[in-house]
């Protein structure tokens, strides 16, 4: 059975990437049941990637297995650089440049440019054994590795020299750069100390150069440059 | 928080709001002589300024980009490196406002004690050590100009003395003294200076290798 759970909660990384928490109400019959998580992002972590089963209101059941899988790197990227080629053609054959399929065109080309291994979708499946019919959530967490999802902090302070008072704001600028959508989730946001800084790639100014980092990113171990959490800020 | 994060878009969640904080501009300076540059007929140096924010209960901010506004217009760019308890402070960054010149005033020389030593260690080629040693009493004077038309509340200069340039005395005397480190806190007023005289003892010691004689060639 094919399940796509809502993100629930999601713990953003200073230095990109993040812990995602994603959970849905299921009901099986009594026996096996294997679910299929969809759009499970490329850059999720195998190795740290947990199920839960949680609020078994009815039932007895129990996690029997789980399986994980990545695409190949190589054929993916070999796929991208292809599309990106053909994105590339469609632009400069296209005769309806100023027609009503101009957005249409640029929005698929665009998505084509930028998109990377970290789009693709993995798997993960999971698989339910049953004693009689049961309801429970079932929640999967994992770690996305994509620099391209961050978060960096701003202060903006007035200050009145008169009174020596000062008024001060705190925002957070929130980055996804990647092609999945999150709606509506809970975020949090974790400050970690990193093994090497990540840079300034999508809080630029020009657009540009801010387009032309984008597919140009390093391809980083993002976990390994994760050292400490210093912060979490909820 | 909850929030909608959507493909290829960037958003800005305000985080937190804190209002009537106390705050403070400190402007530093921190010096320490060398026996070569005690000497020198002009020193340059550029103060550094921070901002120090107090009463920042209950927000833990981390590294951050600071915009400093006053009078509502952008003034400062600055970075923090986060808070510590209740208090958070920019970066120290280099003042333009304050200019500060530091020029000789006098230089006395001491009279120079010669001395020859065997050298420390065995060495085929040095015949002995000279040492030079002289001592000297040097007047400095650091003028603290304000560049700007708004008065200046504080600044703090700091002098570190080291093992050869001893601090003696100054005018105006340190506010604080606690060897090797002097301050010296003053208010400047707009387009004005303020000037502070110090006096230091140096010791410099010089040592030359002297050769021995080569043999006599054989006839």
């Amino acid at each position: 059975m094919r399940i796509n759970p809502p993100c629930k909660k999601f713990v953003i990384f200073s230095g990109g990437g993040g812990l995602i928490s994603r959970s849905q109400v299921v009901e099986v019959p009594a026996g096996q049941t294997t679910f299929e998580i969809s759009e499970v992002p490329a850059s999720f972590d195998p190795n740290t990637t947990t199920v839960e089963l949680l609020d078994i209101t009815m039932g007895d059941v129990e996690l029997s297995q789980t399986d994980v899988r990545r695409p190949d790197k190589r054929i993916v990227d070999s796929f991208i650089q292809r599309e990106k080629t053909a994105s590339d053609s469609i632009i400069q054959a296209s005769t309806d440049l100023r027609g009503s399929n101009r957005d249409r065109i640029i929005q698929i080309c665009e998505s084509a440019y930028y998109r990377r291994y970290e789009d693709m979708s993995g798997t993960i499946t999971v698989s339910i054994s049953a004693k009689m019919p049961s309801k429970f959530t079932l929640q999967i967490n994992y770690f996305i590795e994509d620099t391209r999802i961050k978060w960096k902090p701003t202060i903006h302070v007035n200050i009145n020299e008169q009174t020596k008072k000062a008024h001060i704001e705190g925002y957070l600028m929130v980055m996804n750069n990647s092609d999945f959508n999150f709606e509506n989730v809970e975020l949090q946001f974790a400050e970690f100390d990193l093994v090497r800084e990540v840079g300034e790639e999508g809080f630029l100014d020009n657009i540009e150069e801010e387009q032309a980092v984008q597919t140009e990113m390093p391809k980083t171990k993002m976990l390994q440059n994760l050292r400490r959490m210093k912060n979490l800020i909820q | 928080m909850r929030a909608n994060l959507h493909s290829r878009e960037n958003i800005r969640i305000k985080w937190f709001d804190l209002n009537e904080l106390p705050f403070s501009l400190e402007r530093k300076l921190e010096i320490t002589y060398s026996t070569s540059s005690v000497e020198e007929n002009v020193n340059n140096y550029t103060p550094n300024f921070q901002y120090f924010f107090k009463e920042v209960a209950n927000t833990q901010i981390p590294l951050s980009d600071i915009i400093i506004f006053e009078n509502n217009l952008p003034a400062t760019y600055a970075k923090t490196v986060g808070s510590k308890g209740n208090k958070f402070s920019t970066e120290p960054q280099s003042d333009s406002i304050v200019l500060v010149t530091d020029r000789i005033v006098e230089l006395i020389k001491g009279k120079e004690i010669i001395a020859r030593e065997p050298p420390s260690y065995p060495n085929p080629r040095i015949k002995e050590i000279e040492v030079r040693e002289r001592e000297d009493t040097v007047k400095r004077k650091l003028s603290f100009k304000n560049d700007s038309n708004e008065p200046i509340e504080h600044v703090e200069l700091k002098l570190v003395e080291t093992k050869d340039v001893r601090f003696m005395d100054s005018n105006p005397a340190p506010l604080n003294k606690d060897s090797p480190e002097y301050i010296w806190t003053f208010p400047i007023d707009p387009e004005a200076s303020y000037s502070i005289e110090l006096k230091f003892h140096t010791h410099i010691r010089k040592t030359f290798e002297i050769e021995k004689e080569p043999p006599p060639k054989a006839q």
